[in-house]
């Protein structure tokens, strides 16, 4: 490792090489150099060099920015980071430099050097560098705000906003804490009022960094959050477009940073060594600050915290590199990484949509750089300040008040102006984009730019609209859009060619069911006709072998009653079966109402035993009825439950011979009733009872010839339960009995 | 004895019903639509009628709707008579002014019971 002493002298070396190759091509100065005036074309190198680093810096806010931010908008993003350098330099010469550094106005602003052109006077280089230099820290408070304002500002207002940043916001305040008498170059003699107070910045934590941060607070306050940032109380993080050039940019940010704060000491002398150490090292503190804030807590850190820590530990070192030492660079560096952590919770709670972090860096950390700048200085410097007024005898609380008002004044001025003026653009030109730019995003909205990659989504975004499989996305197996291209041309085809055959079959299904539906209604219609017609003479064939059996038991024609008694329950088993299935037609052809009433538990219990008493006596069974919860008042259709009940008991009783039919009844969670039909006859296989539910399907077709029985009336009342909100169950033990249950929901009440 | 306005259109169970009840004693005039049934309601003043459902001419309800109305007639016994084994049909019954329903095909134990309770 080379060790930082050693890159020193080589830089040195490298400088005075340059210096001499300078001279060599003026031959005629250098015939008049001495000694000093090397010395001090040395620090003119040293400015210039720190000139172009802070350059670098725009790279670095570019990649940052660009790549923190969502696909769609990155190249806007790029685009705004180089207006920004171009209209804040062209602003800052024709004005801003005058505003900051000509001679002032009360200690407020300058008013001269406006246009800048040096050339001619005695100092016209040094002024020069100046120029550049300072020309640079203007294009970097301007490129701050891009990034809080990201995703949503219209492009156009971004170069209104810069334009106003490059001419009176920046340079004002520039002008109160930097124009003095002390600096070789330009100096007038003039000095700002901020100076005057006692304000220390040395780099500019709150005159280049807070100053961004504020304006991006006023802009984002104007034309609030992203779309989706914030919704009902949710906060959604948006899927960066490059990650890793978030953090290229950020050690660009930090290799420029180094000219930053060495170029603001404005010689190369003994001080940059220490002011550079100071800012490395503030840097390294901020994200060690993250990983152990992140690391006590088990967690890992985000990637945002750990960019913002590092930039926001330069941010707060910069008041004050050339004033402390590297254990109390190490202090502040850590300070600005967690302030900067925690105000960017605090812009999520308050809905503050800043994607870059810019506010929390910037301004957070510009605010906590600022203001600890006084318990960390060496004392000699503080008591050294003679601009410093004595309020308290203490020279480190003298200096705290003069931050604050530094502070106070410099947000106070730049966020008011820059909120009001923005705000009044915005009544007249709106400063953000409308929905549906930032729906399909800036990079075409604003652009129009077009790349393998947005023709491909735009193909997939139409696709998705319309539906339309036709249209093919760009291919290209050069690129990796376009291979991706490629591939998901292949998929459409097939997609395309099983979309046809779908659509096809569909077609055929529509027609099909159609089809069936209309068999289906009009077998229901039929049977419906049917069943009601065949009743009529039905009637006749029971009623008449009713009344012949009658009169033949009167008449003592007992040969005649036996097969007179086979026509009539033979007219019987056929109403039943009709009955059965004018039910079940009626159900198919959804005619089937349901009638629901209040009724006692205990008046259908007495109703259901009356009724299916014989028939369980038939085979000399005994029926049992099991019921705690007689004063139960149900609302529900009672004639449906009554007939699935019948036809429960009936069935127990068919197959039942000497046993006994309980019927028990116990009220369910959630307040449904059970009614449990138990027998003890002779049971199902465990492949009989998957048919009992079955239409026209006896547990054996054998069955219905030894019990009778039409196998449509479990097959009814499991339907007709389903319609009453219920549902049917079966338990059943080949030679033991069944169980055969009914869950219907009431709405139960105990009587009172 | 009691006398009963049987009014049915069906030849066949007009017979059977009424060979039926006359066995079991009872007096039986006939009607052979709704509106021969009203009127012999009023000419014949019977202790209960017997009223089909489906008729010719006037249907059983409007019948039923209009022997109640008539204030001669309104305290004579209907027991409706139908083969629409459905609850909605019941209660059309019982709005027209039924007293009593029955499902055909009848079963003469029951009607007979319910022809009990108003004679």
């Amino acid at each position: 490792m080379i060790s930082f002493s050693t890159s020193f002298k080589r830089l040195m070396i490298f400088s005075l090489g340059f210096v001499i190759l300078l001279n060599m091509l003026h031959t005629v100065k250098a015939a008049d150099s001495t000694t000093e005036s090397n010395a001090a074309n040395i620090d003119l190198l040293w400015m210039l060099m720190c000139a172009i680093l802070v350059f670098m810096m725009q790279a670095g806010f570019m990649c940052l920015e660009s790549g923190i931010i969502r696909n769609k908008n990155n190249i806007n993003v790029a685009l705004k980071n180089v207006s920004d350098f171009g209209i804040s330099i062209v602003c800052f010469w024709a004005i801003g430099y005058g505003v900051m550094f000509g001679v002032s106005k009360s200690s407020f602003m300058g008013s001269n050097d406006f246009f800048f052109d040096p050339s001619g006077t005695a100092t016209s280089g040094q002024a020069m560098t100046f120029f550049i230099f300072q020309s640079m820290f203007c294009a970097t408070a301007a490129s701050i705000i891009s990034g809080a304002v990201a995703e949503r500002l219209k492009f156009n207002s971004y170069l209104i906003i810069t334009a106003i940043v490059g001419t009176i916001l920046y340079p004002v305040v520039g002008h109160w804490a930097w124009a003095n008498s002390d600096d070789m170059f330009g100096g007038d003699g003039s000095t700002g009022w901020l100076y005057n107070a006692g304000f220390i910045d040395f780099a500019g934590s709150t005159i280049v960094h807070s100053t961004g941060g504020w304006i991006g607070l006023a802009i984002i306050l104007i034309i609030g959050p992203r779309t989706g940032r914030f919704v009902e109380g949710k906060i959604r993080k948006f899927a960066p477009s490059n990650l890793p050039l978030s953090v290229l940019g950020v050690l660009l940010l930090g290799f420029g940073w180094h000219g930053f704060n060495g170029g603001s000491n404005l010689v190369l002398d003994e001080a940059v060594p220490g002011i550079l150490l100071n800012t490395f090292l503030a840097a390294a503190a901020g994200i060690v600050a993250c990983l152990i804030f992140w690391g006590v807590q088990n967690a890992t850190a985000p990637a945002g915290d750990l960019i913002n820590g590092l930039l926001a530990g330069l941010v707060a070192v910069t008041a004050s590199a050339n004033l402390v030492t590297p254990l109390g660079a190490v202090f502040i560096g850590a300070g600005g990484g967690i302030v900067a952590l925690f105000a960017t919770r605090l812009l999520e709670k308050w809905e503050l949509d800043d994607p870059v972090g810019a506010i929390p860096v910037h301004l957070a950390g510009g605010i906590f750089g600022t203001l600890i700048l006084p318990f960390f200085a060496a004392e000699e410097y503080l008591t050294g300040n003679s601009n410093l007024n004595n309020y308290t005898d203490n020279p480190r609380i003298d200096q705290f008040i003069a931050q604050l008002i530094g502070i106070i004044s410099v947000g106070l001025y730049t966020f008011s102006v820059s909120y009001i003026l923005l705000k009044t653009v915005n009544r007249y030109n709106p400063l953000r984009v409308s929905q549906e730019a930032e729906d399909i995003g800036l990079n075409i909205a604003e652009h129009d730019s077009s790349s393998d990659q947005i023709d491909l989504l735009k193909i997939m975004q139409y696709q998705n609209d319309t539906g339309d499989l036709s249209v093919r996305g760009p291919e290209d197996l050069f690129t990796e859009a376009g291979q991706i291209g490629y591939h998901y041309n292949i998929l459409m085809n097939s997609l395309e060619e099983s979309d046809k055959i779908m659509r096809r079959q569909k077609d055929d299904l529509k027609v099909a069911m159609e089809k069936a539906q209309t068999a289906n209604k009009a077998k229901s219609d039929f049977l419906a006709n049917m069943s009601h017609e065949l009743r009529t003479p039905l009637n006749a064939i029971i009623g008449y072998s009713e009344m012949l059996i009658e009169e033949a038991e009167d008449d003592g024609l007992d040969t005649y009653s036996e097969d007179l008694s086979k026509i009539n329950s033979s007219g019987e088993h056929l109403l039943t079966l009709i009955n059965d299935i004018l039910d079940l037609s009626k159900i198919e052809a959804g005619k089937m109402d349901l009638h629901i009433e209040e009724f006692d538990l205990a008046s259908l219990l007495k109703q259901i035993e009356a009724t299916a008493k014989p028939l369980v006596d038939k085979n000399k069974n005994k029926f049992v009825i099991k019921c705690k919860t007689e004063k139960l008042k149900l609302k529900n259709d009672q004639t449906k439950l009554r007939q699935i009940l019948f036809n429960m008991l009936s069935n127990a009783a068919k197959f039942t011979k000497k046993g006994t039919i309980t019927l028990q009844i116990k009220p369910e969670k959630n307040d449904n009733l059970r009614f449990d039909v138990i027998d003890t006859g002779i049971g199902m296989s465990e492949e009989q009872m998957g048919k009992v539910f079955e239409e026209f399907t006896q547990a054996e077709s054998s069955t219905s010839k030894d019990y009778g029985g039409t196998g449509l009336g479990l097959p009814i009342s499991k339907k007709m339960t389903e319609m009453m909100g219920g549902k049917m169950e079966v338990n059943t033990k080949e030679g033991k009995g069944t169980t055969f249950s009914v869950i219907i929901p009431l709405v139960v009440k105990e009587e009172k | 004895m009691t006398k009963i306005l049987l009014v049915e259109d069906n030849e066949m169970n007009k017979d059977m019903l009424s060979r039926r009840l006359m066995k079991k004693g009872y007096d039986i005039v006939f009607a052979m639509d709704g509106q021969e049934a009203i009127d012999m309601a009023k000419s014949e003043m019977p202790d209960i009628i017997l009223m089909d459902m489906g008729l010719p001419v006037k249907d059983g309800l409007q019948a039923t709707k209009e022997i109640k109305a008539d204030s001669s007639t309104s305290s004579i016994p209907v027991i409706a008579l139908t083969a629409h084994a459905m609850d909605e049909h019941r209660q059309e019954a019982r709005d027209a002014g039924c007293d009593e329903y029955e499902t055909k095909p009848v079963r003469l134990p029951s009607l007979l019971e319910k022809i009990e309770q108003f004679s």
